[in-house]
């Protein structure tokens, strides 16, 4: 088994798209990990003596997050080219007919295959630590516990584009068929998360809760959701056994088995549905609440809010990132409505409490004018407590940067190794068997 | 013994193999005869377990078979487009191979001369080394049936000779061949057992004498014998 898992490892580092992929993974990274630090440095110099600007100044969100996001791009266009070879060169060759003859089975082969692009994955993630590195000799902080879930994220949205990625082979003929359907198909997420930005239709609006993008941004928010991660296990699994299903010519029925297949993970996503575990992992705590205010909410019966505002108006946007994402961590049960018609146009911009079958309305979307609504509506007290946040915030100013060693190390040592690799399994190594042998 | 009754199969509408029955005695170098389009190599996908008939069965040994795992412990099978992978270098992908296979036919190397060109990429490769890469991997393996699609394509006649030779020294070692030639001297020259196919339709099979005696053919060639099978 480990000399096929070697060949298919080879067969990725002996392609031109290899290359291709490294060389952009590389450069994206660069440019990315430099604007961010660059954007970082200039907008902490007013941060330094302002203790409560200070405070805003997280390393995960404001370095981490936008420095992974040229990893999403690499991962999310580039990295299905790649992927797809595994099984569309198979078929390009029709060298199927000849590993299937081989002792192993061909779902342990497929297994091998899926395997193999997962350590093309691991590799590239290998690739993205030597940037913690210079930005700890910058003397900047790591918040660990963000950068290993945000990295987590990354690496299964990975698992989803492979799932994708092979999929996408299994069926189609050529790699260029496969290729636009897997860009087609993730970028659909995009298309629904841009939909529901544009209240396109609340059909829209429910279905961009359960994109991709959607999913991922609990692990760029710092959030551990066991709901984003089993969802995207079963994307992955509902992916993976479809292009088996198809990958395998010897499976008779296909109809049935992909019937079955949809039916068991739609089963499995409604009952993930039903899970609402959540952690707020990050240093500044800023997805939360304080812990006073989280034992009062979770003490309170459900919470109806109608919203008198367009679902796109800014001050909604606020509203749900500055409270309401909080709300949604400790109360998955909370109703949310937007009024429509005159009814909006009448009262437009009153945010609607219920609870307990009483009302309350109020122009404010502040925290705590809220909490007190939420006291006077259910009648219930909350301790006092100290409302200070104790998160200091990491503003830094990097003076006298040293860009070569790192500009070195990317883009120019690591894309020659690269370039080595595949030079010495496509021309070094034979040559000097060759001589040997002559 | 290879069997197959009744084998039908369409690819949509089109019917490429029409109720074939056919018999495959053991220890026999059998071709597959028949111009383009007549369903010789459909048949041997079928044979092997790489297509599925839309009905109809196989058996292999008087064993029914419905499975390309159950098939492919008996039969080696080489079909007709196949490239091999065109980035790597022979020795490289014979390493490959063999360890896959766990299995290496040092006497059957030389014989295809495949050393010879060692350190050249199979993308490099002329069509009959090609082909002779092909038939090793094929031929490597103690399995008693082997399958192949036009073995001869890209093949110059002195090389085929060679390969003939390849092909009786194996026979008469006990393995039995199954192949599809389109070329009807090549078939006579190798061939002791014959399947005859048009437009997916089997006309007729059995040894050259057999054949004979059957289409009234006072030649034993099988170019006449086929021409008569075809009433042409």
């Amino acid at each position: 088994m480990i000399n096929l898992l070697l060949k298919e490892i080879k067969d990725f580092f002996k392609s031109k798209t290899i290359l291709i992929y490294f060389l952009l993974l590389f450069g994206i990274m660069a440019y990315s990990f430099y604007s961010a630090i660059d954007l970082y440095s200039k907008a902490s110099v007013a941060a330094i003596d302002n203790p409560l600007y200070a405070a805003g100044f997280e390393p995960g969100v404001g370095v981490f997050v936008p420095t992974l996001g040229g990893f999403f791009i690499v991962l999310s266009l580039i990295l299905p080219f790649l992927l797809i070879q595994s099984i569309n060169n198979e078929k390009r060759y029709n060298t199927l007919p000849l590993i299937a003859q081989f002792p192993h089975s061909l779902s342990s082969i497929f297994t091998i295959k899926i395997l193999s692009a997962i350590i093309i994955i691991l590799v590239s993630i290998l690739f993205i630590l030597p940037l913690l590195f210079f930005w700890r000799s910058y003397g900047g902080h790591i918040p660990w516990q963000e950068f290993i879930l945000l990295l987590f994220g990354y690496f299964l949205y990975a698992l989803f584009i492979l799932a994708v990625s092979f999929f996408s082979a299994s069926i189609f003929q050529t790699s260029a068929q496969a290729s636009i359907f897997t860009i087609a198909f993730i970028m659909l997420s995009w298309f629904i998360d841009f939909g529901k930005e544009m209240n396109i239709s609340p059909f829209i609006k429910k279905l961009s809760s359960w994109t991709i993008t959607r999913q991922l941004k609990f692990f760029e928010d710092g959030i551990l959701s066991v709901q984003s991660i089993l969802y995207f296990m079963i994307l992955f699994s509902f992916f993976a056994f479809l292009s088996y299903l198809f990958f395998n010519f010897s499976i008779k029925n296909k109809t049935k088995k992909v019937l079955i297949i949809i039916i068991i993970h739609l089963f499995l996503l409604l009952f993930i549905s039903t899970i609402k575990t959540k952690y707020d992992i990050t240093e500044s705590k800023r997805n939360s609440f304080s812990p006073v205010q989280n034992s009062f909410l979770k003490k309170l019966p459900e919470i109806k809010i109608k919203v008198y505002l367009e679902p796109t108006d800014s001050r909604y946007k606020d509203y749900e990132n500055d409270f309401l994402k909080k709300l949604k961590l400790v109360k998955s049960d909370i109703k949310i409505i937007f009024a429509k018609g005159k009814e909006l146009k009448n009262s437009y911009g009153i945010f609607k409490y219920t609870i307990n079958g009483k009302t309350m309305k109020t122009y404010s979307n502040s925290e705590e004018e809220i909490f007190m609504i939420f006291k006077d509506l259910s009648g219930l007290k909350m301790k006092k407590e100290d409302m200070k946040n104790n998160f200091k915030g990491y503003p830094l100013v990097i003076k006298n940067r040293q860009s070569t060693p790192f500009i070195i190390i990317y883009l120019i040592l690591f894309p020659l190794m690269i370039f080595s690799i595949y030079y010495k399994l496509n021309f070094l190594d034979r040559r000097k068997k060759h001589e040997k042998i002559s | 013994m290879i069997k197959t009754e009744n084998i039908t199969k369409r690819y949509l509408k089109n019917k490429v193999l029409d109720d074939i029955s056919i018999s495959i005695p053991d220890k026999t170098i059998t071709g597959i005869i028949g111009p383009n389009g007549a369903g010789k190599s459909t048949l041997l996908k079928i044979i092997s377990g790489f297509e599925f008939p839309d009905s109809g069965t196989i058996y292999i040994n008087n064993n029914k078979v419905n499975k390309h795992s159950m098939i492919k412990k008996h039969l080696s099978y080489m079909p007709e487009n196949m490239s091999l992978y065109p980035d790597y270098f022979v020795d490289e992908f014979l390493d490959f191979f063999h360890s896959a296979i766990n299995y290496m036919d040092e006497k059957l190397m030389d014989s295809l001369s495949l050393k010879k060109i060692f350190y050249k990429k199979i993308k490099h490769l002329s069509k009959g080394w090609h082909q002779r890469l092909k038939l090793y991997t094929a031929l490597a393996n103690e399995k008693p049936v082997i399958i192949l699609d036009e073995p001869f394509d890209g093949f110059d006649p002195l090389q085929m000779r060679d390969i003939i030779k390849i092909f009786k020294s194996q026979n008469s070692e006990g393995k039995s061949f199954i192949l599809s030639i389109h070329q009807l001297s090549d078939a006579q020259k190798i061939c002791d057992y014959f399947i005859l196919l048009d437009t997916g339709v089997k006309i007729a099979e059995g040894s050259i004498d057999s054949l004979s005696e059957k289409f009234s053919c006072k030649s034993k060639s099988l170019e006449n014998i086929f021409l008569e099978a075809l009433g042409k």
